[in-house]
């Protein structure tokens, strides 16, 4: 399965990737797993090189912005091994990370890896929040616009035609001017407290980032589902005098879960990207916030770290989502299509 | 070329035109936006950098169609001026991310060799990098602005409309007509871009247009947090941004309306996108 991205049009399948009629399960999992090592490693020297595009000296690159004293100068080149080649900065870099050892940030005066540990709580909440919104909100506007025929669908349809177009940044003002301004039933600003307290400032931001998904979710539930209720075996189950909700849950909705867990997965890696702005816009300390403001601050080091963590996160996801499928669809690991 | 490619397109069997009524909708809502953009110069009737604290924050009224921000802007010639910056930037990705992507998309899909292969791998990498993301790691190395992020989105699309120009480029390899030309003895390269390429172009074309409104979108999400376009510049996302403080104390037109043209914008280009494709695909199919 291709990696796709979250708001982008689903990129079209490989051509050339055609899957050996009798791929054995393990094969398949150690192909997946290789081209998971091979795509983290380039894009792991994407994420590294991607500073040498700059000319110049690569100590000043790193403290722009800040008046660099000459001891600031050699502490950095010497925090970053810059008299040494490029390769070996490179290699010292990656085994570093792979490490735990992830740099140290120019504007915490600390290490990484202790800056992202205290960040990535509210992010993990926040995305899987968000992910809960998701599911449920997008299963069952899409269930019920493809078990309602008629008014309900269009209804449904039409809503989430516009919503999926909204921008998190979008959702993310029109919700606060609703909910935080004028009726004033949720904070506008703030992670809050662990707890319940956490639960509510956490509410509009994960609505805000998870409004384009959840319209994209009803609607691949929508037609899922909607291929599946013409299916033959459908109609059996039916007239077999099955009750409707057995033959929804049971035989529509499992069958349509294919399509489902696919987009799940990129999108959830997605949300990982979007929180960078919908943290941002609501003051959550998480580490999408970090990432906008190390940006901000030229403190590159820690804009590394997160990047690399949020590309791991995206191809981590499609290949646990292509390792899951043929589970719940046995035909795909026998190498036959599902339809 | 182009023109004899796109040309059947116009009418299709059942509706007798290219789009239904909410595509043409959607056509206007786009050309008055764009129009109004172009023409912000000659029809604005403000400055939209002019600040006039005695009307600060003013509803909309007869001297102020759509009322003024916390500085005392119009709002309306801000907006007409903001679309140029907000547009010119997804025009100039989509522009030349369609381009390589239709030229590296051929050549993956028209060779077999080791160049298709490493093609298909830089673009599967590609694909692991969100744009979004790829835009911001841009931004830390070139600095705030258009360009990083306008540099590193032309680099996020060109898979997506690669893959797509691969995949149909395949297909198209085993049709008659491409067998004619080369039992023939045409050159390949006037084949393939002379006669393949522009009936790719309808299917591409509608790729673009989505891809036109997600840009459009990130770009506008990037200057909203403070990364892309700089205030005071008028730019769609940055106004939002700038209208935070008035939205939360109690003033919601300045913030909001940006937040709709954009709204209107992305939900009307990807109704014609859709419409396209869907048009295009059937026609195909």
């Amino acid at each position: 399965m291709a990696v796709t991205q979250l708001a982008a049009p689903p990129a079209p399948p490989t051509p050339a990737t055609k899957k050996s009629p009798t791929a054995a399960p393990l094969a398949l999992v150690l192909r997946k797993v290789g081209t998971l090592l091979i795509t983290l490693f380039f894009a792991s020297l994407i994420v590294f090189f991607s500073r040498f595009v700059l000319p110049g000296d690569p100590a000043r690159f790193l403290l722009r912005g800040r008046s660099p004293k000459p001891e600031a100068l050699a502490e950095i080149t010497k925090q970053f091994g810059l008299d040494k080649p490029p390769i070996e900065q490179y290699f010292t870099w990656i085994g570093g990370i792979l490490h735990g050892d992830w740099g140290r940030s120019l504007t915490y005066r600390q290490s990484v890896s202790d800056v992202l540990l205290n960040r990535l709580p509210v992010t993990l909440e926040l995305v899987a929040l968000a992910a809960v919104f998701i599911t449920g909100l997008g299963l069952i506007a899409g269930m019920l616009a493809s078990l309602n025929k008629g008014g309900w669908d269009r209804f449904i349809l039409i809503t989430v035609t516009a919503a999926g177009a909204i921008p998190p940044f979008v959702a993310a003002i029109a919700l606060t001017a609703l909910f935080a301004v004028q009726l004033g039933w949720f904070p506008s600003f703030g992670s809050g407290d662990e707890g319940p307290s956490r639960l509510w400032h956490l509410t509009l931001p994960a609505l805000a980032l998870g409004v384009t998904f959840i319209a994209f979710m009803a609607r691949v539930t929508r037609s899922s589902m909607n291929e599946q209720l013409t299916r033959e075996h459908v109609e059996v189950a039916t007239s077999r005098g099955l009750t409707r909700s057995s033959v929804v849950f049971r035989h529509v909705l499992r069958n349509a879960l294919g399509p489902i867990l696919t987009v799940s997965g990129v999108l959830i890696a997605g949300l990982l990207v979007s929180s960078a702005i919908v943290e941002q816009t609501f003051g959550l300390t998480g580490i999408g916030q970090l990432l906008v403001q190390s940006i901000d601050r030229l403190d590159f080091a820690v804009v590394q770290a997160i990047v690399m963590i949020i590309v791991t996160a995206f191809v981590l996801a499609n290949t646990v989502v292509d390792l899951i499928q043929p589970l719940i669809d046995p035909r795909i690991a026998a190498g036959t299509e599902s339809r | 070329m182009t023109l004899t490619g796109t040309l059947p397109l116009l009418r299709t069997r059942r509706y007798g035109s290219l789009l239904s009524v909410t595509g043409w909708v959607a056509v206007t809502v786009t050309l008055v936006v764009v129009l109004l953009s172009l023409l912000a110069p000659v029809l604005a009737p403000y400055d939209p950098d002019f600040v006039d604290l005695s009307s600060v924050l003013g509803g909309p009224s007869s001297a102020h169609l759509l009322g003024t921000d916390a500085l005392g802007r119009d709002m309306l010639s801000r907006l007409m001026f903001g679309g140029r910056t907000s547009l010119v930037g997804p025009l100039i990705v989509v522009a030349a991310s369609t381009v390589l992507g239709l030229l590296l998309g051929l050549a993956a899909g028209w060779t077999d060799g080791w160049i298709s292969r490493i093609l298909t791998r830089v673009f599967d990498l590609l694909f692991a990098f969100p744009a979004l993301l790829l835009a911001m790691l841009a931004i830390a190395i070139f600095g705030k602005g258009l360009m990083a992020p306008i540099l590193a989105m032309t680099i996020s699309y060109i898979p997506y409309v690669a893959r797509l120009t691969q995949q149909l480029v395949v297909a198209e390899r085993s049709r008659p007509y491409v067998q004619a030309y080369r039992v023939l003895g045409f050159r390949t390269p006037w084949v393939v871009l002379g006669r393949v390429m522009p009936n790719l172009v309808p299917t591409v074309g509608a790729q673009s247009t989505l891809n036109f409104g997600y840009v459009l979108a990130d770009l506008a999400a990037l200057s909203f947090i403070g990364l892309g376009i700089q205030p005071p510049t008028s730019d769609w996302g940055a106004m939002i941004e700038e209208a935070r403080g008035a939205l939360l104390g109690g003033h919601v037109l300045p913030a909001l309306l940006p937040a709709l043209v954009v709204v209107l914008i992305v939900v009307s280009i990807n109704v014609i996108g859709e419409e396209l494709s869907d048009r295009i695909g059937g026609k195909l199919s």
